[in-house]
This record gives C-alpha cells, sequence and structure tokens, in this order.
C-alpha cells in the first residue's frame, strides 16, 4: 500500500524501541528521566500509536477550568457525552467519544499510552480524585469515521494533576478546540499552554464562550487577535457563542463562526454569519489526510529536531558519558598514596632484627662464644634493669608507638587530600556519581572509614613485618654481595675467638672487674645501640653499597607494604564502588544502543525528508474517510 | 476617643514597639548557621518594611481590590464610589497602571505611599472619608519578571496594602496562579472575599471556601452584582442586598477608630508568618544540625577520655612523686619516733630525687601529682625564665596528638559541611592546636589535683595507722632499747661494779651496722606497702577522672558556634511566643467597637 507512510512508521516503531533500550543502557549516567521529555512524550503518545495503518484524527477540546469545555464538547457529541458542574476543576479525567467499532481496531492503551481506558463509566468518574490517569470512553453512533473527540481537564486550576492530564492529550491531539472566554483569554496559565500547541503545529479552532450577547460579539475579535499574538496560534476557524446557561445546558447553545482572519476595520464589528452553525458538521468537513499528514510531520520534526528532540538527548548521553569517563580517568590514573610521603620506619628495631637475624645466621664456635656472651649481657641487664625500675626511672618507650602515630598523621593527610579529591569531583556535577559522592563524603561514612583505619593501624604489628622484610634482605644480600657476606662471617669469627682471649687477658692483668667492662659493650650494643644504624654506617663506609642496599631496601619495601595496605583499604572501602559506577558510565558512550538511536534518527530524517507524495496523502484520507464518502 | 481608650491605645503601641525591637535585636545579629541566617534575612526585610508602616500608623487604611484579570475588580470599585473613576472594561487586562482612589479631603503626600507609581483620582464619595481605595492590576495574565508587568507591578504595591478586596469569579476562584499569590501575601492583611457576576454565574461561595485554609473558612463571602450596584447608585437608589452589606462591613470595620487595630492586627500576623517560616527553616536543617551536635559531644568525650588516659599512665608511671608526697603526709602525722628518723632520712634522699625528677617534670600531671604549691613555685619560676620551652613542654603531654586531631577536624568539616556552615576547619592551623591546650587541660588538672590531694592523704592517714606504726617502730624501738640497755648495762653495772672493759668498736660497728641493715629493711618494707597503696590510690584517682563530664573539646570555635545557634533558636521561641501572645491580647480585646463586626453572610 502507501510504502512512503509504511516506512515512517517502521522507523519510529524502531527508533521508540531503540530509545527505551538506550535510556535503559544509560540510567547509570542520571540524566533526567525519558517522560521528562516532550519529544519523548510526542513520540509515545503520537506518533508511535497514530502511525499505524488504520489512522484516525484525535480532536480535544481544552481551556481554562469553568468556562463550559464540558458544554462545548456536549455540543460537539450531540448528547450528555461529559458531565458538568459549577464549581471549578470538576472534571478530573478526560472523557472520549470513539465511533462505533473504533475499539476493534485499535488497542486504546496503545491510543493513549498514558491513561487506563474505562468503557461506559458512570458520569461521576470524570470527577473522582484518584493519582491514576484515567480515559472514560464511550462509543457514539453519530460520531464521524475515524474521529476521535475529547474533553480535557482544565490547564490554569490549583489541580495541577489536572494540567498533565490535559497536556497528555494534547500531544496525542490532531486538533484542538480551544475555548476562550473573556476572562480566560489573556491568562498567563492558558496562554502557556497554547503556545506549546502553537509549537507543534496543531491545528487549532477557537471557540469563544460565554459572550455576553450581543453586547460583547464585538470584542470576539479583538480577544482572538489577542489571544493568537500572545501565543503564535493561527486558529483555522473562530466560532462564538453566547452566554446562556439555560442554552447551555439544553445542547441549544448557537455557535457563530467569525470570519477569520477579520476582514478589516467594518468587518470587524459586523456579524460575519447570522445564523448559528453545527460544530460536528464543522468538524466532520475536516480534511482528515492533509491534517494528519501535517500534524504528524510536525510531531516528527519536533522528535527529530536537533536541539529539542532525539538529537539532543543523544547528544546528552555522549557529553554525559564524556564526562564520567574523565572523571574515571581522573581517579584512577593518579596514584592515591605517594609512598614519598610515608614515614620510614625506626633504625632502633631495625637494627636490632638486622643483629638478630645475622646471629641466626652464625654457626660453630662464633654462634657458642656470642651466645655465651649474650647470656652474660643478660645477667648483668637484670639487675641493672630492676635498679632502674626500684628507683624510679622511666619506662622503656616503644620505638613502633612513635611510629604508629607517624602512620596515622600520614594516614589522615593522604585520606583528607583524598577527600578534597573527592568534592572537586563532586562539584563537577554528574548527578548519579555527586549522589555516590555525597554519601562517601557525609561525615558518618568519612568517620566510619576512619575509625577503620585506626583499628587497622592499632592492630597492625610492625615487629613481624619488618622481621620479614629483614630476613628477606639479609638473604637478599648475601646473594647479591657473597664477596661481603664472606668478609663479615671472617671478621664475626675473628672477633668471636678474640673475645675469650680479650677477655682472660684482661682479667689477668686488671682484675675481677674487668669483665663487666667487657660485658658493657654487649649490653649497651643491644639496648642502646639501637639508637642509630648511623653507627654501623660509619663503621662500615666501605661497604656504602651494600649497606644501601640493605637499608634501603629494607625501608623502601617497608614503606611500599604499609602504603599499599592503606591503597588497598581505601579502593576496596571508598572508591572500588566510585570507579566501577565510574566505568560503566564512561561506555555508555562507545554502546550499540547509542549509536543505533543516532543510525535510525538519520534514517528517520532522510524518509521525512521526502516529500509526501499525493497519493500518500490520498490514501490516508482514504483509510479515514473513506467509509464515509 | 476617650481616655480609657486613648490609655489602651498608648500600652498597645508599646507593647507592639517593645516587640519589635525584640525582633531587630535578634535579626541584627548575624549567624553562621544559613537557616538561621535566611531567616534573620527575612526578619529583617520584613522590619525595614515596618519602619514605612510606623510612619503613617494614623494614615487612612488602603484597601486594595485584589483579583484575576477580567474579574471586575474596577468595577467593584467603581460600584462602591457611585461613579465610574476606575477604567473597566472588556479587553484584558485593563488595568495596568493602578488607580489610587482617595477623598478629596485626604492627604496623601504624608502617607509615604509611593504615588509616582499610580494614578491619582479624587473623589467626594463618602466611603472614601476612613480609607483610600487602591485599584489593583492582576496577577495573571502575565509570567511577571519584567519590571512592566502587571504582576510586578501588583507586588511592589502590595505591601502598603491594609485590606484586600479578593474579588474572583465562578471562572477564576481556582485559578493556579491567583491562589499562588495571595497565599503569599495574605498574612498581614484583612482580606474580604467577594464574587462579582452575580447576575450570570451560579453561586460558588461554598466551593470557594472550601478552597481556603482553615483560619479563612470563617471569613464572610459576598456575591454581588457590581453592575446592579452602580446603576442604583447612579440613579439615587440605596444599594441593595449583598452590596450593601459589603459596604456596610466595609464602613464598620474599617472606621477611623480602627486603624491602629488593625494595622497592630496585620503587623503581628506578618510577624507570626515571618517568625513561623523561621522556625520551619530552623525544623528543616535541623537534622545536619543535630548531626553535627553529636559528633562534637563524641569530639569532645574522646577529648576527655585522651586527655585521661594520658593523665592515667602519667599518673601511675610517676611513683618517685606520689612516694615522696605521700612520706610527707604520712610524717606528717607521725611525730618523731626511732622509725620517722629513719623515714626522714630516706625521705630527705628521695626529695633530692624528686626535685631532680620535678626539673625534669614536663607535664601539669607531674606537677600536679608533685603538689599545687611546689607546682606553683615550681611554675612561676619557670615561666619567668623558660616561658617558650615550658609551654612546648606542656603541649607535649596534653596537646591532641596530631593524627587524632587532624582525623576530627577533617571528619568534623564534614558534619559541618552537611550542617551548612561555611567554616572550613582545614584552615586552622598547627598553631591552634597547640593552643587548644589550657581550657581542656584546667578543666582536667583542677580536677586532677584534688583528687591527688584527698588521695595522699588517704594514703598518709591509712600508712600512719596505728597496726602500721607500731610494725615498724616495735622492731626499731626494740633493737634501740636492746643497744641502749646493752651500752647502759656495759657502763652502769659491768664497768663500774665488775671492772669489765668498756664495749669496744667491735661491738659498735656491728651494733651500727645492724640498726642500719634494720632500718633499711623496715624503710624498705614500709616503701613496699606505700607503693601498692599508692598503685592503688592511682587507679583510684585515674577512675574518678574517667567519671568526669566533657565540657570542652579540641575545636571550641565550633562549640562557640553551636552555642550561639542554640541561644538564637530559643531567643527566636520567646519572640514567637511573645508575638503570639501579643495577638491574642489583641484579639480578645474587650472593645466598645469590637474588631470583626458579626455580620453573618446571607447565602443566596
Amino acid at each position: 500500500m502507501h510504502s512512503q507512510f509504511h516506512e515512517v512508521s517502521q522507523t519510529i516503531g524502531a527508533l521508540s524501541a531503540a530509545v527505551q533500550d538506550l535510556s535503559l543502557t544509560s540510567e547509570v549516567l542520571g540524566l533526567s528521566p525519558l517522560v521528562s521529555h516532550r519529544w519523548f512524550a510526542v513520540l509515545e503518545q503520537k506518533l508511535k500509536p497514530q502511525l499505524g495503518d488504520a489512522a484516525f484524527l484525535v480532536v480535544a477540546v481544552v481551556g481554562g477550568t469553568n468556562i463550559g469545555k464540558s458544554s462545548v464538547f456536549n455540543h460537539l457529541a450531540g448528547f450528555m457525552a461529559s458531565p458538568s458542574t459549577p464549581f471549578a476543576s470538576g472534571t478530573k479525567h478526560p472523557t472520549c467519544i470513539l465511533p462505533n467499532g473504533f475499539r476493534d481496531h485499535h488497542a486504546m492503551e496503545e491510543v493513549f499510552p498514558k491513561f487506563s481506558v474505562r468503557f461506559d463509566a458512570a458520569h461521576e468518574t470524570a470527577f473522582e480524585l484518584t493519582d491514576q490517569h484515567l480515559l472514560l470512553a464511550r462509543e457514539a453512533s453519530d460520531c464521524p469515521e475515524n474521529l476521535v473527540l475529547l474533553d480535557t481537564p482544565d490547564i490554569d486550576s490549583t489541580m495541577e494533576v489536572n494540567w498533565e492530564r490535559a497536556e497528555a492529550v494534547r500531544q496525542s491531539a490532531d486538533v484542538l478546540v480551544a475555548v476562550i472566554t473573556q476572562q480566560k483569554y489573556n491568562d498567563a496559565a492558558v496562554k502557556q499552554f497554547f503556545r506549546r500547541a502553537a509549537s507543534d503545529r496543531q491545528i487549532v479552532y477557537i471557540v469563544v464562550n460565554q459572550v455576553y450577547w450581543p453586547d460583547d460579539r464585538a470584542f470576539v475579535a479583538k480577544w482572538v487577535k489577542t489571544f493568537c499574538e500572545e501565543t503564535g496560534c493561527q486558529p483555522a476557524a473562530v466560532f462564538a457563542a453566547p452566554h446562556d446557561r439555560k442554552a447551555a445546558e439544553s445542547l441549544t447553545l448557537p455557535f457563530y463562526e467569525e470570519s477569520w482572519p477579520p476582514l478589516g476595520e467594518a468587518a470587524d464589528v459586523a456579524v460575519s454569519s447570522p445564523q448559528p452553525i453545527n460544530l460536528m458538521a464543522m468538524l466532520s468537513r475536516l480534511q482528515f489526510g492533509p491534517i494528519k499528514l501535517q500534524t504528524l510531520r510536525g510531531a516528527l520534526e519536533h522528535v527529530l529536531d536537533d536541539a529539542t528532540g532525539i538529537p539532543g538527548y543523544t547528544r546528552e548521553v555522549r557529553d554525559r558519558s564524556r564526562q564520567y569517563n574523565e572523571a574515571f580517568r581522573e581517579l584512577t590514573a593518579a596514584n592515591l598514596v605517594e609512598a614519598d610521603h610515608w614515614p620510614a620506619p625506626p633504625s632502633g628495631p631495625m637494627v636490632v632484627l638486622l643483629r638478630e637475624r645475622w646471629h641466626e645466621l652464625r654457626t660453630g664456635p662464633t654462634r657458642w662464644v656470642n651466645d655465651a656472651y649474650r647470656q652474660m649481657g643478660a645477667w648483668v641487664r637484670q639487675p641493672m634493669g630492676v635498679a632502674w625500675n626500684w628507683f624510679g626511672g622511666s619506662p622503656a618507650v616503644d620505638p613502633w608507638e612513635a611510629y604508629r602515630e607517624a602512620e596515622r598523621t600520614a594516614t589522615i593527610r593522604l585520606v583528607s587530600s583524598l577527600y578534597k579529591r573527592l568534592q572537586q569531583l563532586e562539584r563537577l556535577g554528574n548527578p548519579v556519581l555527586r549522589q555516590q559522592l555525597a554519601v562517601a563524603l557525609q561525615g558518618q561514612s568519612q568517620a566510619s572509614l576512619l575509625a577503620r583505619i585506626e583499628q587497622e593501624i592499632n592492630q597492625a604489628d610492625y615487629g613481624q613485618l619488618l622481621g620479614a622484610i629483614v630476613e628477606r634482605a639479609v638473604t637478599r644480600t648475601q646473594g647479591e654481595f657473597p664477596g661481603v657476606h664472606r668478609i663479615l662471617t671472617i671478621l664475626d669469627s675473628v672477633a668471636a675467638a678474640a673475645r675469650p682471649a680479650v677477655t682472660i687477658a684482661l682479667g689477668f692483668a686488671g682484675g675481677s672487674l674487668v669483665p663487666v667492662d667487657h660485658l658493657a659493650t654487649e649490653v649497651v650494643a643491644t639496648t642502646v645501640g639501637a639508637a642509630g644504624g648511623e653507627v654501623l654506617a660509619g663503621n662500615a663506609s666501605t661497604w656504602f653499597r651494600w649497606l644501601q642496599t640493605l637499608f634501603q631496601g629494607i625501608r623502601q619495601e617497608f614503606v611500599a607494604s604499609r602504603s599499599g595496605w592503606l591503597t588497598d583499604t581505601l579502593g576496596e572501602a571508598l572508591l572500588s564502588p566510585l570507579t566501577n559506577q565510574l566505568q560503566t558510565a564512561a561506555q555508555v558512550g562507545d554502546s550499540t544502543q547509542l549509536r543505533e538511536v543516532e543510525r535510525l534518527v538519520l534514517l528517520a530524517r532522510r524518509v521525512m525528508a521526502k516529500p509526501f507524495s499525493k497519493v500518500a496523502i490520498e490514501q490516508v484520507g482514504e483509510t479515514m474517510t473513506g467509509e464515509r464518502s | 476617643m476617650n481616655p480609657a481608650q486613648e490609655l489602651a491605645h498608648a500600652e498597645l503601641i508599646t507593647d507592639v514597639e517593645s516587640l519589635l525591637a525584640g525582633c531587630h535585636r535578634w535579626a541584627s545579629a548575624d549567624s553562621d548557621w544559613p537557616p538561621l541566617a535566611k531567616g534573620k534575612r527575612l526578619l529583617a526585610q520584613m522590619l525595614t518594611q515596618v519602619t514605612t508602616l510606623r510612619a503613617r500608623w494614623e494614615s487612612p487604611l488602603v484597601v486594595a481590590t485584589f483579583g484575576g484579570t477580567g474579574v471586575g475588580k474596577s468595577s467593584l470599585v467603581n460600584a462602591l464610589l457611585g461613579e465610574e473613576l476606575a477604567l473597566s472594561g472588556k479587553e484584558r487586562p485593563t488595568t495596568r497602571q493602578p488607580t489610587l482612589l482617595a477623598h478629596t479631603s485626604t492627604e496623601l503626600e504624608s502617607t509615604g505611599f509611593p504615588l509616582e507609581s499610580v494614578r491619582v483620582v479624587r473623589s467626594a464619595a463618602d466611603v472614601l472619608r476612613d480609607f483610600v481605595l487602591l485599584d489593583c492590576p492582576d496577577p495573571d495574565s502575565d509570567d511577571g519578571g519584567r519590571s512592566d508587568s502587571n504582576l510586578e507591578r501588583l507586588r511592589t504595591l502590595l505591601p502598603w496594602c491594609d485590606v484586600l478586596l479578593y474579588v474572583s469569579t465562578q471562572q477564576k476562584y481556582r485559578s493556579a496562579r491567583v491562589v499562588k499569590e495571595i497565599e503569599g501575601i495574605r498574612a498581614g492583611c484583612q482580606l474580604f472575599f467577594i464574587q462579582t457576576h452575580a447576575d450570570r454565574d451560579s453561586d460558588i461561595r461554598d466551593d470557594w471556601r472550601l478552597q481556603l485554609p482553615t483560619e479563612l473558612q470563617s471569613e464572610p463571602m459576598f456575591l454581588v452584582d457590581t453592575q446592579q450596584a452602580l446603576d442604583d447608585s447612579r440613579r439615587g437608589f440605596a444599594v441593595k442586598g449583598e452590596f450593601r452589606r459589603l459596604k456596610e462591613l466595609l464602613e464598620a470595620r474599617l472606621a477611623h477608630g480602627q486603624r491602629l487595630r488593625i494595622r497592630n492586627s496585620n503587623l503581628l500576623d506578618k510577624l507570626v508568618s515571618v517568625t513561623g517560616r523561621c522556625h520551619e527553616l530552623i525544623l528543616a536543617g535541623s537534622s545536619g544540625l543535630e548531626l553535627l551536635k553529636g559528633q562534637v559531644a563524641s569530639q569532645q568525650q574522646a577529648a576527655l577520655d585522651l586527655v585521661i588516659k594520658q593523665a592515667t599512665s602519667e599518673l601511675t608511671g610517676h611513683r618517685r612523686l606520689w612516694e615522696q608526697r605521700s612520706l610527707a603526709a604520712t610524717l606528717d602525722r607521725w611525730g618523731l619516733t626511732p622509725f620517722s628518723i629513719a623515714l626522714r632520712a630516706y625521705f630527705s634522699q628521695a626529695t633530692l630525687f624528686a626535685s631532680w625528677v620535678l626539673w625534669r617534670a614536663r607535664n601539669p600531671v607531674q606537677l600536679a601529682v608533685a603538689g599545687a604549691v611546689q607546682g606553683a613555685n615550681w611554675l612561676g619560676q619557670r615561666a619567668q625564665s623558660r616561658q617558650e620551652e615550658d609551654s612546648m613542654g606542656r603541649i607535649a603531654l596534653l596537646a591532641p596528638p596530631r593524627a587524632a586531631w587532624e582525623r576530627d577536624r577533617l571528619i568534623l568539616n564534614s558534619f559541618l559541611r552537611e550542617a551548612g556552615f561555611q567554616l572550613d576547619l582545614n584552615q586552622l592551623s598547627e598553631r591552634f592546636r597547640a593552643e587548644t591546650v589550657p581550657a581542656l587541660e584546667q578543666n582536667v588538672l583542677q580536677e586532677l589535683e584534688q583528687l591527688v590531694d584527698r588521695a595522699i592523704e588517704r594514703v598518709g592517714e591509712r600508712q600512719s595507722g596505728f597496726v602500721t606504726r607500731w610494725m615498724y617502730e616495735i622492731p626499731l624501738t626494740a633493737y634501740l632499747l636492746f643497744i641502749g640497755w646493752r651500752v647502759g648495762q656495759n657502763f652502769f653495772v659491768d664497768t663500774l661494779i665488775y671492772g669489765e672493759p668498756f664495749l669496744s668498736t667491735s661491738f659498735y660497728i656491728p651494733a651500727v651496722g645492724f640498726l642500719i641493715a634494720l632500718a633499711v629493711l623496715l624503710v624498705a618494707a614500709f616503701t613496699r606497702q606505700l607503693r601498692r597503696r599508692i598503685s592503688h590510690e592511682a587507679l583510684v584517682v585515674a577512675s574518678q577522672l574517667a567519671q568526669m563530664k566533657a565540657v570542652t573539646g579540641w575545636f571550641p570555635q565550633i562549640e562557640a558556634m553551636l552555642q550561639s545557634v542554640e541561644e538564637d533558636i530559643v531567643s527566636l521561641q520567646q519572640l514567637r511566643r511573645q508575638i503570639e501572645d501579643a495577638r491574642h491580647a489583641l484579639r480578645h480585646a474587650v472593645s466598645d467597637q469590637p474588631m470583626r463586626a458579626t455580620v453573618a453572610p446571607e447565602h443566596a
């Protein structure tokens, strides 16, 4: 059949599906939801339901509250289809008149996707105060073929949900019957609504209702002129109806057509049509085909518009995704924890551990001699300790406590600089990320992360860690500097051999107290010598490189291990949820879903660029009015 | 006005003046907390309007029309005046420039009303004797924003209005824009509700009433036909029906004698609404504030705990000082006995040692243990010579550890941000960390000194108890008696009677040696007992210290800020109560001219 129309219809169907797909994928970007976009409403409520093969025309009666919309609607319908009340914003749900058999060919929930459709409901249902959007439908035999007629809630009352429903109906309408009055034709809320209609290129018929007849009839043209200037609407026709409550209630209100555009100054005042006309008859005369094509084209243009349509949306997706990508790189590229700023382990325990390790490596007589002197040293040390204690000397300070405190300080500084960076990231303003960052930056979460770090620092067994590192380092230097090691071992053996000899010699020379002097060396070396590796370094300056490797190596490994611990902790507790999210979001920009939407937009534009052939227009018209003609 | 009324007036004015002064005080003091600062700005802004209001306390009331375009505001004004002075018309919006209608005898210049923004029309209509009528533009024909829009024109005039005639129609009584606009201004205005177009429209007053806030639902509403009323007046007939009731009520309520009352009532209503808004702002921000308060409190407690922990380790770690003071306390009770002499000997070397320790004493806990008097002397000396070193030395113990301080700073900073405070703790320097000590320290140390003094008293008492004394005195005295007896017997009996030789050095040296050994043994035993007691007491002191309540933490400026926020909130509540009381009093004041004429609405 009319293949061109069909092609557009298929493209739009695919586009709608692709957009939904993309919105699921890009949920992580935290963009405003699809329903907040006007093009999406047009796509879903107008294009998708109305591009089917069996086309139909949607006519909606719209306007402010309590100005007789329902009354106009009932006159159109020819019977009391919609109830009216003297109180404002009574109609809360749209009422709809369908030609007989319409629902056999159309799925109502697809035609009006926003509403849940109720057939032949009681009149009072229209006044019901519910959150659900209802659409009260009834079929009427004298309704023109393929014409759907709707009465809508108001667009200006304090019931803002009414505005939303009216807007949804407007979006699916082809033809609007705008009801205005002398009180409301220049109201800001009303004008705003009709500005949207004008920009969507909807066909507008204006009915000026409740005119004080005949005094005010002369003003009708002026009112309509102001209204049109303010809104940009170009009415297809203008009608006026007198203020006559009785006639309105008995459905005998006369509608007079006003000539539009006005014929000139003189004609303004002159009454254009002396005889009232039948509104429904006027609607039946509508040229369905061209109207349908005009409004669909308008809708399509809107949906495909570079700034306000889908391309704008895909651009937003792409931009946002790029922002996430930048944020991701920012957060992962920089070193979180710089080992340079990490405190070095204290030399004292390191020297003690080195001595211990060296001692463990001793064998044979060297070991026995040193064992013996150590034992003696211990015997001397113990009573000295007791005496020190008795006279109230200050207790020994654990060198690791100072290190623990230094590590605490370093950790806090790093964490606070990290938080500062996260704050900057938060200021960049990705809604999803911002939300997560806000949670991460909350005082409560900061406090618990810091408490956790504090606890882990308190529990850290530095001695064990350093011991293992020293052991590895000694083994490694043993392998790397076998010469040095050999010389040291020999020197150590010589010293061990010389030690008893010296003791005995001194004993002979100076009396019984002398060995104590010798022992003191041992005591001092063990307890106080820990104060600096410098002593050792000074003595062994020739082995600078060896020392460098040993000491630097141990320090570096220790620092790397500790700073690595912080990196892991921060990564796990703070950053990985963020970076995972960031990465997912960064990938949306390259997703197939995005490319698919962009491809379909181009396709739809190409299809639309071709002028609709005359045949196509006629065919649409035929499907709509075929049976009548 | 009779004298009683005049007095009542004067009293009313003074009451309101003092209330305003209170509000002014509250609003003018700055606050660091954004919800409070915003509230204060709101109130201050309102108070500047009040200043202009007070200048025209007794000038005629300004009665303004209010309502959507086309509802017949100008027609109502014309009907009230009985002549067509306000421009009414068919094209919307008709009234762009507001019209001020005043009696020919009314002096307008002194009222301070912005006459340049209105068109002034004079009339001799009787109804204008007590008030001026202002025909306002509508709030609903444009979106505002531009200075030439009707909405903006309306908004500049509304603060001057004392009474609003809220005009509406069947079509417009639920127009969102109008309803929204009146919501913002109804506090501080007397309202009259008038439905026009009675000739053509249905009576919607019952439904309209339901749309109003509860406190306005009992107000009378009028359904009038302004065209009819105008025609009647022109023809010289008396106006009839609802319109007549409206006019009568206006004349009764807005009579000359009611001006002050109405203005005060409006003023109080405004104050209620603004201070209520302040209260809402505070409530909205209070969750962040509460979190911050909780965090500050727990920080204070943690700071105190840390100080106590450090003090405790100091207390138990410096036995020598304890010993010295306990010994002194004990000896004070003991009197002169052989054992006390031995103790004094030991004590003198202990004093020597202690004074050495004292010189090394770097922190206040050590000083507290060493004794307040000594500590103070020592401090005095040291303060003169080595002030700098002294303060640095003191800091070393009780100043917050750097890491913990920085951690708390980070956490509190985020809580501060959440609560909305601008204060950035990251700007606090190291210097500041050092300076936060004194307050906290003073707190702990005063307590600590007393506790230590009492503990030492206890130790001294128990160590000089009867049993303890004799336990140590008997052996030494017995030995001394034995020596004395031995020497005495040798001197008086053995040498004099039996002619034996005097005791030689071979007796005296061991005897003295044994005496010293015994004394040392006894003193050692005594010291041991003393030490056990001391370490027990030190723990007791520490546990007593631990029961202290936190009063100040490491960040006194936050505490000060929270304190001032708290005070502001409390004084706002007081103000609100006072305003409510004044409003209540004004409403229920016995008056010969009732404020609210009891005209019941007549339903058509």
